[in-house]
């Protein structure tokens, strides 16, 4: 390698500046940082407790596809328009592989 | 005899799985945040190198862990919960690859890959809330990787999977988030490397995404730019991206070689891939790309580093200079417990790490160092003489020698059977120790005791503090006692109740005499205030409420100031390391000719695995004698399966081989020679993997059928089974607690324990079963149980009596298991239940939720 193509991207130059290397033969270091004890509530904020919506898959694509039958024709639907030639609904076309 | 166990971690887990870095604790701070497993470190970068700033418990195993930047305002110091959840399904098959958790780059989902052919959903709404999560059908079942791409109008993945045909391919999809579906994504590639393993997402405006294989990597995007190169076989787990735009990246693989990995472009296209050596570092499971070139490697396999990469190669042609090595014990392959001092404290000698990150470990725990004063051998010497080390029931002393050294000596006018709450040179040639109960002035010439104040009875010192002429004490209840040194003796001159506990004192004189101070700080509990009052008359001078949380430990007073912190833990295991470079499988002890023996390998293993079979058919028992300090090899014995364990049992060994348990004598020969000659075995096991003995017992733990009791009749010269747990449980340890009672680790993080029914009545389906007793879920892998003790243990101390087994875990975890009397049982889980009260569990996770079984 030449060199790393225009060196090291760097944030704070000040950052890594005074670092004394560890000797190599010593042992290596054991320091871990003070333990974090949560003594203040750790309760999300309560419309943010998140859960996986009940109805099975299934069931609501099926209820979307009967909706979508009974919607009334629109003139143009968003699969067809043309800026979106590459992007296929899902089971509307074999999936061949290329 | 005690079914009343208590489980405490001796060493956290050291393994490092993930880690990431940017600016988390406030905008101006550059952060480095590593996963282990249950915990979390945060990191500051500075100057001086990485400053650690937090330690954080969860209650529950780290599966991913990623850092974005949402689009709202961050603030605190505190660890908030934005957002938490159950995210599990009640029916899907947890993936085999692991939990996949991904955010879109502009933070409008978060997408998960937990259980085959589901691609779960969580979008972000515009004020950046979280909303109700979905799941999304994915047809491809085998996924190996899944991305979000970058610079998308729409969400899309990129993933990477295999067909049933074993051929691997990549697919994109966009997400459509109101029509909850996938839309066919803007373009695939199929046929990739058979190896290709890992998907790496590249920024925008280049966009696309590198595939790492095991022979190539390639590049590909929407644009039909595809660029691919060949590599030196090898598999690459791990990667970090150095520059912003996508560049260049840092590839660590199972070797431990780092290469990097160079995107060449022009005008926002890739024309090109390029791949360089950059050198050795510890087999690699994140890499985090730091500052000017500093580069923080994580291993779950050897030492975490600090790596510098450097401009120019050194002599064998390595970019790559390591700054510091964090220890990591993990995996915990096999330990012993050596009492190499007989000293009744155990040192665990660990097989550690993994392959060429191979070592062994010696940990001593330095428990009980409950202060450290140094004494002058008078007052006005420059220099100490002694150093005081506190024990949590003895003191000891040490003093410089003429050689320089210290060593241990005796102060006989000093308490050296209890605890020392503090130590201080005193005017006169004086010295102070103040204990549970009393407070000693001895002369510094004679060492003698010159005057003693003693505690009154029913009370004993919590907390002291003195400086050269006064001594400040606190007893249960809040009372204050002040003593002054008046012509070598102790003069008790004041006492006062104070309404709470009192927590710390300080004495230290603030003002011209450095000999006595007019003022006494103390601290309490309750209110959380810091107290200061005059002396010698101990009247209320000033009160200040710290509010908050803060707990006053230390309180340090200096002109015209007050400051107040806590202490850092000193760290309680000194470990020493001895890298093998090979994987070290077991070790064990042998006592009498103080001898420790590790078994290790590179490629070479005595189990003989033929490619058709799907079990080992052959092995071999090899005995080895120590003579003169070396192994010689007594006996070779072919066996008729892989070896899984072995046990001295009754003067003859016990063998684990595939499903049998096989007992061998030991013969001598007419002409001398020794030979193991089969006695009796018993079947009935899938894989007998861990084997513990005791008496004539013989306890089992099988791969998939939980443990189960053997039993050796003599006279018949056979081995029964007399008892088994019906359970499906598929073992990692066992150990046997006493006579009755049995724990086994199971590979779903728990621990259970088992006891024999030897009082049942007398049907045999009663006897014949063995009862769980109680259940823990761990959240740790367990590679092995020993008994032992970590602690030294005095023989008249209440601790001597309570029988503690150790054990040793994949992430490095040296934990230990006590088996307690019923009444302090009760008392340990009514404090843990009130301490899970005022301590909560960080992102709201639940302390039960973690101790029941799943």
């Amino acid at each position: 390698m030449g060199s790393p193509q225009g060196g090291w991207p760097s944030y704070n130059p000040q950052n890594f500046s005074q670092l004394v290397p560890a000797d190599p033969s010593s042992q290596p270091s054991n320091i871990t940082p003070v333990t974090y004890i949560a003594t203040h509530t750790t309760d999300p904020p309560p419309n943010q407790v998140i859960t996986t919506e009940a109805k099975n898959i299934l069931l609501r694509h099926l209820y979307q596809k009967s909706e979508e039958k009974l919607r009334p024709k629109r003139a143009a639907p968003d699969n067809l328009a043309p800026e979106n030639n590459n992007k296929l609904p899902r089971g509307s076309q074999s999936n061949a592989r290329s | 005899m005690s079914v009343w166990n208590y489980v405490v971690t001796a060493h956290k887990p050291t393994s490092v799985s993930h880690s990431c870095v940017g600016n988390f604790t406030s905008p101006n701070q550059l952060n480095l945040i590593i996963a282990k497993c249950t915990r979390i470190e945060i990191h500051l970068l500075t100057p001086q190198g990485l400053q650690p700033m937090l330690d954080v418990p969860i209650y529950g195993r780290i599966a991913t862990i990623e850092l974005f930047r949402p689009h709202w305002d961050a603030d605190k110091s505190e660890l908030l919960t934005r957002a938490m959840g159950d995210v599990s399904d009640r029916i899907g098959r947890p993936t085999d690859n692991g939990q996949i958790g991904i955010i879109d780059p502009d933070c409008r989902l978060i997408g998960l890959h937990l259980y085959d052919g589901l691609f779960k959903v969580i979008p972000f709404d515009n004020k950046g809330q979280l909303k109700e999560a979905f799941n999304i059908r994915l047809e491809e079942l085998q996924v190996l990787d899944i991305k979000f791409l970058h610079g998308c109008v729409k969400p899309t993945i990129v993933v990477l999977y295999q067909d049933n045909k074993d051929a691997r391919h990549v697919k994109t999809y966009e997400v459509a988030l109101k029509e909850k579906d996938f839309v066919e994504g803007p373009w695939s590639q199929n046929n990739l490397d058979n190896g290709a393993g890992l998907l790496i997402p590249v920024p925008a405006p280049l966009g696309g995404v590198i595939i790492i294989g095991e022979e190539t990597i390639v590049y590909c995007n929407a644009n039909a730019t595809f660029k691919a190169i060949p590599i030196k076989q090898s598999i690459i787990r791990a990667y970090g991206r150095v520059d912003p735009d996508g560049s260049r990246y840092l590839l660590g693989d199972n070797t431990g070689t780092l290469h990097l990995l160079v995107l060449t472009h022009e005008r926002e296209r890739v024309t090109g891939l390029k791949v360089e050596y950059l050198g050795e570092t510890s087999i690699a499971s994140s890499i985090s790309y730091l500052d000017n070139g500093v580069v923080y490697v994580g291993s779950r396999f050897g030492d975490s580093q600090l790596v510098k990469l450097n401009l120019q190669a050194d002599a064998s042609g390595s970019f790559v200079e390591v700054l510091e090595r964090y220890v990591n014990l993990g995996p915990i392959v096999d330990f012993c417990v050596v009492d190499l001092d007989r000293q009744g404290q155990g040192q665990v000698v660990t097989c550690s790490g993994a392959c060429k990150d191979g070592s062994i470990r010696a940990s001593v725990e330095l428990q009980g160092i409950k202060g450290l004063w140094s004494l002058k051998s008078s007052f006005n010497d420059p220099y100490d003489m002694y150093l005081v080390v506190s024990f949590i029931s003895e003191t000891r002393f040490l003093a410089m020698n003429m050689e320089d050294e210290l060593e241990e000596t005796e102060i006989e006018g000093f308490d050296a059977q209890t605890q020392t709450l503090f130590c201080q040179n005193a005017i006169n040639d004086l010295l102070i120790q103040v204990t549970a109960n009393s407070v000693r002035l001895v002369s510094c010439t004679s060492r003698e005791l010159v005057d003693q104040w003693n505690a009154p009875a029913g009370f004993s010192v919590n907390v002291a503090s003195a400086n050269a002429s006064q001594v400040l004490l606190a007893t249960g209840g809040g009372h204050l006692v002040y003593l002054e040194i008046r012509d070598a003796k102790l003069v008790e001159v004041k006492h006062a109740q104070l309404e709470h506990e009192i927590s710390c004192l300080d004495l230290n004189p603030v003002g011209d005499n450095p000999q006595y101070s007019s003022l006494a700080a103390v601290g309490m509990w309750t209110d959380i205030s810091v107290r200061i009052f005059s002396l010698p008359d101990l009247e209320l001078v000033r009160k200040e409420t710290l509010g908050g949380e803060i707990v006053p430990r230390l309180a340090i007073a200096k002109e015209g100031e007050l400051s107040i912190g806590t202490i850092d833990d000193i760290q309680k295991l000194h470990i020493r390391t001895i890298p093998l470079n090979e994987q070290a499988r077991r070790i064990c002890h042998q006592a009498q000719s103080r001898t420790l023996a590790f078994c290790s390998f590179k490629y070479n293993q005595t189990t003989y695995v033929l490619p058709e079979e799907n079990e080992p058919t052959k092995g071999r028992i090899l005995v080895f004698a120590v003579e003169d300090g070396r192994l010689q090899l007594i006996v070779e014995k072919e066996t008729k399966g892989a070896v899984y364990s072995l046990n001295a049992f009754n003067g003859k060994l016990l063998a684990a081989i595939n499903q049998k348990i096989q007992l061998y004598k030991w013969m001598l020969r007419e002409d001398g020679s020794h030979e193991l000659q089969s006695e009796c075995g018993h079947h009935g096991h899938i894989l007998a993997l861990y084997t513990q003995t005791r008496g004539d017992f013989i306890v089992v733990g099988d791969l998939m059928k939980s443990i189960s009791l053997l039993v050796y009749k003599h006279e018949e010269s056979a081995i029964e089974e007399r008892a088994r747990d019906y359970n499906a449980n598929w073992m990692t340890a066992v150990e046997m607690l006493d006579d009755e009672i049995y724990i086994g680790a199971e590979n779903n993080y728990n621990l259970f324990t088992v006891r024999k029914n030897s009082d049942a009545p007398a049907t045999d389906d009663e006897r014949a079963r063995l009862e769980v007793v109680g259940e823990y879920h761990l959240g740790e892998f367990v590679n092995r149980f020993r008994h032992g003790s970590l602690v030294m243990r005095l023989p008249d101390s209440e601790m001597g009596q309570i029988p503690t087994v150790i054990f040793g875990t994949i992430n490095g975890v040296i934990g230990i298991i006590a088996s307690l009397p019923h009444d302090q049982y009760v008392f340990l889980e009514k404090l843990q239940s009130t301490l899970v009260k005022f301590i909560k569990g960080v992102g709201n996770l639940s302390h039960e939720a973690m101790a029941v079984i799943p």
